[in-house]
């Protein structure tokens, strides 16, 4: 019997797995690798959410498609963002040369650091952790603030003043300060 | 001197999104509390993939481990199987213009040099043939005239 997909594999181990048709392993380097992908797309294409959502998606396809050519020798996560890059490069070739040159000037002057965005990997499991921990009120905002909702927006849906939400994030981020001293 | 405390930083840090005043850049320098709460902040803000962005993708990535994998050979028995009907015609064909069991086949009579093997003989052949008929021909209808 097949032992269980372990988080301490190697990344070749996961894709050999997938390959074999192991939908854990592929969760697993999902987990592993989503959140420095999704910011290498953000700095490719800034304030293009839908885009970014698309193209996140379709990385992963095609990488899923190819993993049969991935080599050992050269990092996932470069590989992945290879994909990307060349995904986003294909499209604006074939739609707008305007919109390409801004996307390359983005990827020149503000490469990512993919080793570092991969440091917080330990850190963002932490951080769900500890925000679980917060009060209701507090996870709701930082929550809210999560995915991007204002001050002025989080105010208005929960019938506050910008004050008492300012206020609220505060003290929620001082706990979470608190609760994950040992990563900041 | 930078008045500013550590509750004003966390207020405009809060809701700097990446663009911090000149003086809160000044006491996040010089106060360790400060950076920490605006790493924290950085790290919170970071863009990730929404629950249901996760769920999509990990469900279309599910639905292709789980497709049957096509095969090489697979693809190529179309054309096999093409191959081998055309090749069962080609057979068929040749089987059926043989000539009956004791008839001579033309290129056994010419081999056995029963008849000329050379185009070209029998071109002129014809070619005599014909010349003699239009002369026949002509010379009867010399005679009419001259009757």
């Amino acid at each position: 019997m097949r032992p269980e997909p372990d988080d301490q594999l190697s990344d070749m181990d996961l894709i050999q797995r997938c390959i074999a048709g192991d939908d854990e392993s592929f969760t697993i380097l999902y987990q592993r690798y989503r959140l420095p992908l999704f910011s290498y797309l953000h700095k490719l294409l800034p304030g293009q959410h839908d885009r970014v959502d698309d193209f996140f998606q379709q990385v992963w396809i095609k990488a899923l498609k190819n993993f049969s050519g991935y080599s050992d020798q050269q990092r996932f996560l470069a590989w992945l963002c290879r994909i990307a890059h060349n995904l986003v490069m294909d499209y604006y070739r074939s739609s707008d040369s305007q919109e390409m040159s801004e996307v390359q000037e983005n990827i020149l002057a503000d490469g990512p650091d993919p080793q570092e965005i991969l440091m917080q990997q330990g850190l963002e499991e932490a951080l769900q952790q500890a925000i679980g921990q917060l009060s209701d009120e507090q996870q709701e905002i930082v929550r809210m603030r999560i995915n991007d909702i204002s001050f002025k927006d989080i105010a208005a849906q929960k019938n506050i003043s910008l004050n008492t939400a300012l206020g609220r994030m505060h003290y929620a981020v001082k706990n979470l300060r608190r609760l994950l001293a040992d990563f900041l | 001197m930078n008045n500013m405390t550590c509750d004003d930083f966390a207020l405009e840090c809060l809701q700097a999104d990446g663009r911090l005043s000149e003086t809160a850049r000044e006491h996040l320098q010089s106060c360790p509390d400060c950076q920490a709460l605006a790493r924290l902040n950085s790290i919170l803000m970071h863009p990730r993939p929404s629950p249901e962005l996760d769920r999509q993708t990990l469900q279309m990535a599910r639905l292709l481990l789980h497709q049957p994998r096509r095969r090489w050979w697979r693809e190529i028995n179309h054309y096999f199987y093409a191959a081998a009907a055309v090749l069962l015609i080609l057979v068929g064909i040749s089987a059926f213009s043989l000539p009956p069991a004791g008839e001579k086949s033309p290129d056994l009579l010419v081999q056995n040099g029963e008849i000329g093997s050379d185009t070209h003989d029998l071109l002129i052949l014809s070619y005599l043939e014909t010349t003699n008929e239009m002369d026949n021909i002509e010379q009867q209808l010399y005679l009419y005239a001259g009757n």
